[in-house]
């Protein structure tokens, strides 16, 4: 008997079933929304009084300190002025990874994000408009599903600009292309994109500001402080190879940015002098075996006479300095930024001493209003607490305050233009939980000083002020160096 | 840099005895899969992590001794061998190969999802090491206690476990399955009791294979995909029926992939897993080890 | 005409089913109804110009997705749905194809046109490598061997800025013709649609010829088969060629669909998790049949991906239930959902027939 069944017809069947069977157990599966407890706003604490000195990252008098909901323009306005914008509502949208084992990461920052915009809608919103956050969730490492989030965003829920988007770099490259080509807004105060890689010059994403330390300027404040850290373990008899004490080597992981990092730092480290070289560069491939080599890579190090590490990633340094701990290798390892939980969470005395950057985010050892405003809403919206006050929140929260500030000062007129020619314009502008942020055409970074930091039984210290590149290599407290001595 | 430095050959060469353990174990379970079940396990580094995932969570729940969380973890392992066996592939055993390997696969991705939801709060997990941190140096050269003593106990479990296959009712059962399965059965071998030990001794193993490497490594969902490939490799070197094959076939990749790293050959390690098995396959090395009916057995399944 | 085969498991008694009309017409037969034939057209129609016309951008784009990973599915239905070759990396060669035709239109100026299907044809060589190999392996043996040489060519290929760009990036620009901007998510879904429809034709043509016939012999029994005197080599090889070419020809799309493709950095792009995704849905929609992977594409991308993106915990599920799903198919309906539906619709007109 021949069959004449039709399969195209067969496959339109298949295709309802399909739906029939998994949109009602995604209907019965509807879980809680993230809870936002939004009443907490009542609770919070008034914005205490500044007391004693607050480490500026501005050496002559800052043009504007933000205060969130001080200063700024009031009054309503009530009309729409942009896509995303009316009367009565601002839209703005976010992509994290919500699921998968990025969500560590995505819910925080999202968490974050809608707590600012929480407490800012209580507190009348911008300008009488309140704001309203859209969510589009994406796995880390989709790129194509990334960008139809943005899309979303974008096209459907019509959002007048982007925020905070956590993707790692890779991922979010045909997403932040799209954005730029339609003239949306990209607002990272987290960055896991733009730091002047080939693909995401300044030129080519004149929407998008990145808030976040410019990596030629981070090189130079490395590049100095483990000149100093040298001197100061050479002046006391601990380096391993005391004859040559500005030799060095560095560890990566073997992806394109973390290599660029490396060699940027051998450039400026060698261009201080002839006695300065860097002897060995160790490369990682990015993926689980390769870790357990890094005693072959301490051992290369060690053969090649290497006085001090740097290492481009917290995790090459994690591991790093494990690995030296059980080749009983002890030299200074300075760090590209440790991402908060990383290197405090489990990594223990092997990682005592490690120095790291902020980043240009004060997370750790800054004390301003702004500050205890912001552990103030983290602690009222994290059931653990603050213990989720780190780095990639922090950076989400300064994103937001620029993005508070700028269209408060747009007033009525709050356009996807204004806002960005204001956001990327940005003169001496102390958010008093970050380093001073200076943007400009050239520069959708903005940020040029970090704070030093440095690992103590698994807690970060800050060690520093606000270091420029040139400027004094100075050390300000003496806990945290957990018997280094330096 | 054309010298080969001593002290990275030497380092090198012992990390590559013990990541070979570690393929060793993985392969000698899979191998144990293979014969009583016909599947290959694509799911076997999944139930390494996971029950590596267990190994950390009870260490860091209940404080215990180090050696009673290994032993849970393992414990559970095998459990979860036997628990997939019993409730996936037991109904499969007449399935074809392709039904087989994506019911595998579907099953690690199922396993890799539960973990990443399961401690989706949990950052830079790290698993305690069985043996002391530091480590003994030789010269130049620094030996990790945990290395150490992670080969010792991979070289005593898995000559323990071929010399249960040899002697034991279970091995005899076992390799009757293998050979010809009618006949086992006819001769009353009970094959899916056999099944499912081979499974949970498989999976016990996968799971001490993950507690003993990542403690130096990193532990993520992903952890243990690339290790459970070169165990594959590992079976391959026996052609998927001989145990001690495996053994010598797991260090042996592994410390050539390593030994390679220290010389001027450096980019060939990465790839060297999958050069071997191109070789080996090639060469058709299963039949230097299975006998004429395990090797028919074989390729009817294949 | 219909080889109704009674086909021994692996897969399960699936018949390969005869084709309706409208492709019978396409084939140079003579339709079977007239009927037939306009239900056909306005099915065409209605999947090539409805999304355009009711559907706003972001629609056209998600199932200009879901289409190109179709075809993704269908180079692998060729190569295991019909040769029984089972290969795990099929991601590795629509890679190849994205930055063959990323390479081509930007840095070596050539027109979309020419590229994507150039891409197509420099993705065949590679497969063609990996099918010589193939010839001497079996089942069990060739998915490992995928497995790993997936991982030799990302390391050779995919991390090489000669082929994937400096920042691991390149460029993939749509193109402009004869004042048709296909930078507009309706035109391209429009493009995409008919380039997957000529495909499905194309595999459909192929399956009812006497090649097929071989290839279906050679995954029943290969040693009946050479027995025969089938020359299995050849429709083994032949298979990869087909399975590069629909693969290289889907990754091109792909690249121009995302304006850009990167290779990834600390996880690869086209790596295992994109290959297990792919095998995955084609699996689930049926990996003998020409519309499954179209079906399972279309669950993934919409229901899985895309539906739920709003919702903060949404994905989770969808994605368990997703597995769930292909171990139930692979233990219970092995000819997937296209299978299940055929019997179900089979049942139904035998029941209407007593």
């Amino acid at each position: 008997m021949i069959s004449r069944t039709r399969t195209p017809r067969a496959a339109i069947v298949a295709f309802s079933m399909a739906i029939a069977v998994l949109l009602p157990s995604c209907a019965l599966f509807q879980p809680r929304r993230v809870a936002i407890n939004s009443q907490v706003t009542q609770t919070l604490p008034p914005l205490p009084v500044s007391t004693g000195r607050v480490p500026s990252s501005s050496t002559v008098a800052p043009r504007t300190i933000f205060v969130p909901g001080k200063g700024g323009r009031t009054g309503k306005v009530n009309y729409a002025s942009a896509p995303g914008v009316t009367a009565g509502e601002i839209k703005i949208g976010i992509i994290v990874p919500m699921d998968g084992p990025a969500a560590e990461l995505g819910r925080p920052l999202y968490r974050t994000t809608q707590a600012y915009v929480n407490v800012l809608n209580a507190r009348g919103g911008i300008n009488g408009r309140k704001v309203r956050l859209f969510l589009q969730t994406a796995c880390i490492n989709c790129e194509a599903e990334v960008l139809l989030a943005a899309k979303a965003l974008v096209e459907q829920k019509g959002v007048f600009a982007v925020v905070n988007a956590y993707m790692n770099t890779y991922s979010f490259g045909a997403a932040m292309k799209y954005l730029n080509e339609k003239k949306v807004p990209l607002i990272q105060g987290w960055t896991g994109v733009g730091e002047e890689s080939v693909t995401w010059s300044n030129a080519q994403t004149p929407w998008s500001v990145y808030y976040t330390i410019r990596n030629d300027e981070a090189v130079g404040i490395w590049v100095d402080w483990m000149s100093t850290v040298n001197a100061k373990w050479q002046a006391a008899g601990k380096l391993p190879n005391p004859q040559h004490p500005y030799w060095v080597g560095t560890v990566a992981l073997d992806v394109s940015q973390d290599r660029r990092r490396s060699i940027e730092f051998k450039k400026v480290w060698e261009s201080k002098g002839a006695d300065h070289k860097v002897v060995s560069q160790q490369y990682v491939a990015a993926e689980e075996e390769a870790i357990t080599r890094m005693d072959s890579f301490i051992a290369a190090m060690k053969d090649a006479k290497a006085n001090a590490v740097f290492s481009a990633s917290n995790i090459t340094m994690v591991f790093g300095m494990q690995a030296a701990a059980r080749q009983t290798w002890k030299v200074p390892w300075v760090s590209k930024s440790a991402w908060g939980r990383a290197a405090t969470d489990n990594c223990g005395p092997p990682c005592d001493g490690g120095y790291t950057d902020n980043n240009g985010w004060g997370w750790a050892g800054v004390d301003t209003p702004q500050m205890r405003q912001y552990l103030a809403a983290m602690r009222a919206y994290y059931p653990d607490g603050v213990k989720y006050a780190d780095a990639q929140t922090l950076g989400g929260w300064i994103g937001m305050m620029a993005f508070e500030y700028a269209a408060t000062q747009l007033g009525a007129d709050l356009t996807r233009k204004d806002l960005i020619d204001v956001l990327g314009n940005l003169k001496g502008f102390d958010t008093g939980v970050g380093a001073q942020i200076n943007t400009s055409p050239t520069d959708h970074l903005g940020m040029g000083q970090f704070m030093m930091l440095q690992i103590c039984n698994n807690a970060f210290y800050r060690v520093s002020d606000w270091l420029s590149p040139g400027g004094a290599m100075k050390r300000v407290s003496s806990k945290g160096d957990c018997g280094w001595g330096y | 840099m054309l010298a080969v430095s001593l002290t990275l050959l030497v380092q090198d060469f012992v990390n590559g005895i013990f990541l070979g353990g570690v393929f060793a174990l993985l392969g000698i379970g899979v191998v144990l899969i293979y014969k009583s079940s016909g599947v290959l396990n694509f799911a076997h580094g999944a139930m390494a992590m996971f029950s590596t995932w267990v190994y950390f969570q009870v260490d860091r729940s209940l404080g215990l001794p180090v050696v009673l969380s290994l032993a849970i973890a393992v414990a559970f392992g095998a459990s979860l061998g036997a628990g997939v066996y019993l409730v996936v592939f037991r109904r499969m055993r007449d399935s074809g190969l392709l039904a087989k390997v994506i019911a595998a696969l579907a099953i690690a991705g199922f396993l890799q999802g539960a973990a990443a939801f399961i401690w989706r709060n949990t950052t830079q997990a790290r698993p305690p090491q069985q043996f002391p941190a530091g480590s003994l140096a030789l010269g130049d050269v620094g030996l990790g206690w945990q290395q150490i003593g992670a080969v010792l106990l991979t070289l005593a479990v898995a000559v323990g476990v071929i010399q249960l296959v040899k002697r034991t009712t279970f091995g005899v059962a076992l390799r009757a399955t293998a050979q010809n399965r009618t006949a086992a059965k006819l001769l009353g071998v009970q094959e899916n009791r056999v099944a499912a030990t081979a499974w949970a001794i498989g999976g016990g193993l996968a799971a001490l294979a993950g507690a003993l490497v990542i403690p130096l490594s990193a532990l993520t969902v992903y952890s243990m995909t690339g290790y459970m490939v070169r165990g594959f490799v590992a079976a391959v070197v026996g052609g998927f029926v001989s145990l001690p094959a495996a053994l010598i076939g797991g260090f042996g990749l592994g410390i050539a992939q390593e030994t390679l790293l220290a010389t001027p050959l450096a980019s060939l390690s990465r790839v060297f897993a999958g050069l071997a098995v191109a070789v080996l396959l090639l060469l058709r090395v299963e039949r230097f080890f299975a006998l004429d009916q395990e090797l028919r057995a074989l390729e009817e399944a294949g | 005409m219909t080889p109704e085969a009674a086909v021994v498991p692996p897969l399960g008694g699936e018949i390969i089913s005869a084709p309706g009309p409208a492709v019978a017409v396409v084939l140079g037969e003579p339709p079977r109804s007239r009927r037939g034939l306009l239900g056909a057209a306005v099915g065409f129609l209605v999947v090539a110009a409805g999304p355009p016309l009711l559907l706003d951008g972001v629609w056209n784009a998600t199932l200009a997705l879901a289409a190109v990973y179709g075809l993704m599915g269908l180079s692998m239905v060729v190569l295991t749905g019909y040769v029984g070759q089972l290969s795990l990396m099929p991601a590795t060669f629509v890679g190849v194809g994205a930055f063959a035709s990323a390479d081509l239109v930007s840095r070596l100026a050539t027109p979309f046109w020419v590229a994507v299907p150039l891409a197509a044809l420099v993705t065949v060589p590679v497969a063609l490598v990996i099918g010589i190999v193939a010839l001497r392996l079996k089942g069990l043996y060739l998915a490992i061997m995928t497995l790993v040489f997936a991982d030799v060519l990302q390391e050779f290929l995919f991390k090489q800025s000669w082929f994937a760009g400096e920042g691991g990036s390149v460029d993939a620009p749509r193109p402009f013709l004869a004042g048709i901007d296909f930078k507009s998510d309706k035109v391209y879904y429009f493009l995409v649609v008919i380039v997957a429809m000529v495909f499905v034709v194309l595999v459909r043509n192929f399956s009812r010829s006497r090649s097929a016939r071989a290839c279906y012999a050679v995954r029943d029994n290969e040693s009946t088969a050479q027995a025969l005197g089938i020359n299995v080599a050849k429709y083994k090889l032949m298979a990869f060629a087909l399975h590069g070419f629909i693969a290289g020809f889907a990754g091109a799309l792909f690249a121009h669909w995302q304006w850009s493709v990167s290779a990834g950095g600390q996880r690869p792009q086209f790596g295992l998790e994109f290959s297990l995704t792919l095998v995955f849905f084609t699996i689930l929609g049926g990996v003998r049949s020409i519309w499954g992977p179209f079906v399972g594409a279309a669950i993934w991308v919409v229901l899985v991906q895309r539906l739920l993106a709003g919702s903060p915990n949404g994905q989770n599920i969808a994605l368990s239930i997703f597995g769930l799903l292909v171990l139930g198919t692979m233990l219970y309906r092995p000819a997937g959902l296209v299978g299940v539906a055929t019997d179900a619709m089979r049942r139904l007109r035998a029941g209407r027939a007593s």
